[in-house]
């Protein structure tokens, strides 16, 4: 047992099994991309920034079942409504805080109506503590100027719901 | 086993039960729980919505466990495979119309429909038609409708023909268009209305006011008491960040059943109207000036010194709400008699004060208010009182439903839903005389000789009529008898004269005397010494000013408490008091068009929903609500302040828990042994020509309730009914 070791020792074995491992990697394809010039995929499942979606007339999904909020773990939003002067049932506010969030998506399975969803924004920052609070004006914008991206991610997904 | 029992078998374990019960009633006692719409413990049995179907063996059906009595030998399966399926095929027709809108339901989160769906409805849904649509009534401004949702339960129209007495919803049409509706359209204005909402097992009757705020599991539920009446109806407070969103009955078979009036469920709206006070004002040169608390109860601790000092405490005077909690009502007297003021009263609703000698301890009902629908003969004086107390009107409906003869003698013809012996209607002035005639019918009956002291009074009256007798033997004839004596007879010019009339007549037939009193705390008021002739706990105490004399004098200092002078009776009077007064000190809820103009300090005190404290209310129950955290932030509690007042005076804090310790008993001794005196009252000269209050408007009662949106905006204030 011991002449066996000694044996492995003395002829480098390991370090030429190593080296091998460090050369095959040297010619394959390279994993590592030069962020922020280039990006690596996203899957369509991905879960980035909240957005909140509207209908394709223009009018706001949300109708304020709070369901989000309910089902949210990290109790992350907080909804107002109210009796909107047409009789519908409408948020007066909606806020995220963002740095409570933990992108979990629940609030997205949760919603009946398809408003909040997760965008595949995963880079965003705020140069102050108090915009870390994303109010309903800021969430639809987000949805708008994301609408295109996020339904097709949607569809692609939709096959497997 | 006795043999008012029989047994029987559920889920293979035998009970031995009251044979008198339907079975749903047995489980429910048994903790055994059978689902159901349509059956309500305190509504009669409807038998329509089919959802409590169970197994009874030897049955060839399932039967609905709402409507079968139970029999002895009886085997009933809750669990079996039959019931289930039962239950599950139920609940698969409510679903086929019910529409999907749980999301937008106000009632999503306590709906009986949602509950029950997750454990009996299935996945999947066979019907593929269209679903129905109904339209919605409007019911006016406290409940709102989304007729599609019903289920056709009948629990609303059940309340309205026998509870509320006036079926103001009812079912029109057959099978599958049959909906609940007005038929005639028209508001729902019965002032226990409010109630359908909480009876409503889905989302079809529901909460305008609330509608579309808040989801039920985003709530703290609080217990509290109704300020606005003197029932002490048990409350639910809803609330969410410190804001009370809706309120809820909480159900006390003693005093309100599961239901409470309308005042009590909107009512709270007021508090948060945009004319609270956020702040202690002083008037400096002319105009009113934000000032902090510290400031002002030094200031007032300066006027009150200064007038004490130079022995001139008659000039102080104090009127307070009758609706404020006992700490409060105990803190104020004790610091005032400490100080020697004596001009204290609560009594703003009261014109005639000549029979303060003969006034009980406190005005108490004499009885428990479940007890008034054992009541053979009750007799109804100078009240509105399906408006100044819904509730006890409720019981007074009982009692008639289960055959009692209700009498009343009033000043106009009033609405009420149950069968009426007899009415006497009299215009305002001749209540007295009536009464007069009703106990002079009443001697005649009893064959007892009229005693020298009335016999003057009774002799100038005219001879009783057929009505006056009948009322007289129903009263003297039977055994359980009570006399209400309402608050527009309080009011009354001649209320001295006509509470003795009660009290001989009550002598005589051997009646209970049912005194009401406006406001949630007039007992705490009188117990604690908020009157002028009395001290705490009805020692008796030098005579001081009485609420008409307040308001009808100036002063060098006045202080209001709780109070506007829209509440006064004499309102006229106590603004031209208040104008003429040195120095006005008023303690409000809300800015005040006179106090602004007039007052020089303003304190902003806390509404009884927003503190801590109890009431009495009139059977003389004490009851307890905590409701501090529903403060406005930077508010200091009105017991603070008081306790701050009268430290900063020099005087030692009299402690409210020995008080409490004495209270208990002197309540307990003064309801059961209830002194009535039956002397009259010391005839005065004319008293001044005042209104007496001859129209009960019911939400217009204090500040809240006068500033109550919801309330506002109903018939009964905007005055078009």
């Amino acid at each position: 047992m011991r002449l066996f070791r000694l044996i492995k020792k003395l002829t480098l074995i390991d370090f030429i099994k190593g080296s091998l491992v460090t050369l095959k990697a040297f010619f394959s394809r390279k994993v590592t991309v030069q962020y922020p010039e280039v990006k690596t995929p996203l899957s369509p499942r991905f879960r980035g920034k909240l957005a909140l979606m509207r209908y394709d007339n223009g009018e706001e999904r949300c109708i304020a079942c709070k369901l989000c909020s309910a089902v949210c773990p990290a109790q992350a939003i907080t909804i107002e409504s109210e009796e909107r002067d047409d009789g519908t049932r409408r948020t007066t506010s909606f806020e995220i805080d963002a740095f409570k969030c933990i992108y979990c998506g629940f609030c997205e399975e949760a919603c009946p109506v398809d408003s909040i969803v997760e965008t595949n924004i995963f880079e965003y920052h705020m140069t102050e503590n108090q915009q870390r609070i994303q109010t309903k004006e800021m969430l639809l914008a987000t949805g708008d100027k994301y609408r295109e991206q996020t339904n097709a991610n949607k569809k692609k997904d939709s096959t497997y719901k | 086993m006795t043999d008012n029992e029989v047994k029987i078998t559920i889920d293979g374990v035998v009970y031995s039960v009251d044979k008198n019960k339907m079975l749903i009633e047995i489980t429910d006692e048994l903790g055994i729980y059978i689902p159901r719409f349509c059956y309500h413990e305190k509504l009669s049995i409807a038998a329509n919505c089919r959802m409590c179907l169970v197994e009874v063996e030897n049955s060839n059906n399932t039967l609905p466990a709402c409507a079968t009595p139970v029999s002895d030998g009886m085997v009933v399966n809750t669990q079996s495979t039959s019931s289930k399926t039962a239950q599950e095929s139920t609940m698969e027709f409510l679903l086929i119309n019910h529409p999907l809108d749980c999301p937008i339901c106000d009632q999503g989160g306590e709906c009986e429909l949602q509950d029950l769906a997750y454990s009996y409805g299935k996945n999947n849904s066979r019907f593929d038609l269209l679903k129905q649509t109904k339209p919605n009534d409007d019911l006016g401004p406290l409940v709102s409708t989304d007729m599609t949702r019903c289920i056709m339960c009948t629990r609303c129209v059940r309340f309205g023909s026998e509870v509320a007495g006036i079926q103001e919803l009812g079912t029109i049409g057959r099978g599958e268009s049959s909906t609940i509706s007005t038929f005639v359209e028209q508001t729902v204005d019965h002032e226990l209305s409010g109630n359908i909402i909480d009876l409503c097992p889905v989302g079809a009757l529901n909460n305008k006011p609330y509608r579309y705020t808040d989801r039920t599991w985003e709530l703290d539920q609080i217990k509290s008491i109704s300020p606005h009446d003197c029932v002490g109806t048990n409350i639910y407070m809803h609330v969410k960040n410190n804001k009370i969103k809706r309120i809820v009955p909480l159900q006390n078979d003693s005093i309100n059943e599961s239901w409470i009036a309308d005042r009590d469920r909107f009512g709270f709206d007021g508090i948060y109207s945009s004319d609270r006070l956020d702040g202690p004002l002083i008037r400096t040169n002319g105009d009113l000036v934000k000032a902090s608390h510290e400031d002002s109860i030094k200031l007032i601790n300066e006027h009150i010194s200064s007038l004490v000092n130079s022995n001139s405490q008659d000039k102080i005077a104090a009127l307070v709400s009758p609706s404020i909690s006992l700490n409060e009502q105990f803190l104020l007297a004790n610091y005032l008699s400490l100080q020697g003021v004596k001009n204290i009263d609560h009594r703003i609703h009261q014109i005639d004060f000549t029979g303060d000698t003969l006034d009980p301890l406190f005005p108490h009902l004499n009885i428990n208010l479940s007890d008034i629908q054992n009541m053979k003969t009750i007799l109804v004086i100078g009240s509105d009182l399906r408006k100044e107390t819904p509730l006890i009107a409720h019981w007074v409906k009982r009692a008639a439903d289960k055959g009692s003869s209700i009498h009343f003698i009033d000043n106009s013809i009033r609405e009420y839903h149950f069968p009426i012996s007899d009415y006497i209607m009299t215009d305002n002035d001749s209540i007295t005389e009536n009464i007069g005639m009703l106990v002079k019918a009443a001697f005649s009956i009893s064959d007892s000789s009229i005693p020298n002291h009335i016999e003057d009074n009774l002799s100038r009256l005219p001879e009783p009529t057929r009505t006056h007798k009948q009322i007289a033997l129903s009263l003297c004839n039977n055994d359980e008898t009570l006399l209400i004596n309402g608050l527009l007879a309080r009011s009354h010019p001649d209320f001295a004269l006509i509470r003795s009339y009660i009290n001989i007549l009550s002598e005589l037939s051997s009646s209970r005397i049912g005194e009401l009193s406006h406001g949630a705390n007039a007992v705490g008021a009188y117990i604690t010494g908020c009157i002028p002739h009395r001290s705490q706990l009805a020692e008796p105490s030098e005579q001081g000013l009485n609420a008409l004399q307040i308001a009808s004098s100036n002063h060098d200092l006045l202080i209001l408490y709780g109070l506007e002078s829209k509440d006064c009776l004499y309102e006229t009077n106590l603004v031209e008091s208040i104008k003429s007064s040195k120095t006005v000190i008023a303690f409000s809820y809300f800015e005040d068009e006179v106090f602004n103009k007039y007052a020089d300090i303003i304190i902003p005190i806390n509404t009884t929903y927003e503190s801590k404290g109890s009431f009495i209310n009139l059977t003389g129950t004490l009851q307890e609500f905590n409701n501090e955290m529903m403060h406005p932030h930077d508010y200091l509690s009105n017991e603070k302040f008081l306790s701050d007042l009268i430290n900063i005076s020099g005087t030692s804090l009299p402690s409210f828990e020995d008080f409490l310790k004495q209270l208990i008993p002197f309540i307990q001794e003064s309801i059961n042994n209830p002194n009535y005196i039956n002397e009259l009252p010391i005839e005065i000269t004319e008293t001044e020509p005042l209104n007496a209050l001859n129209e009960f408007n019911m939400y217009n009662l204090d500040p809240i309730l006068r500033r109550s949106k919801p309330l506002q905006s109903t018939k009964e204030s905007l005055g078009d009914n």
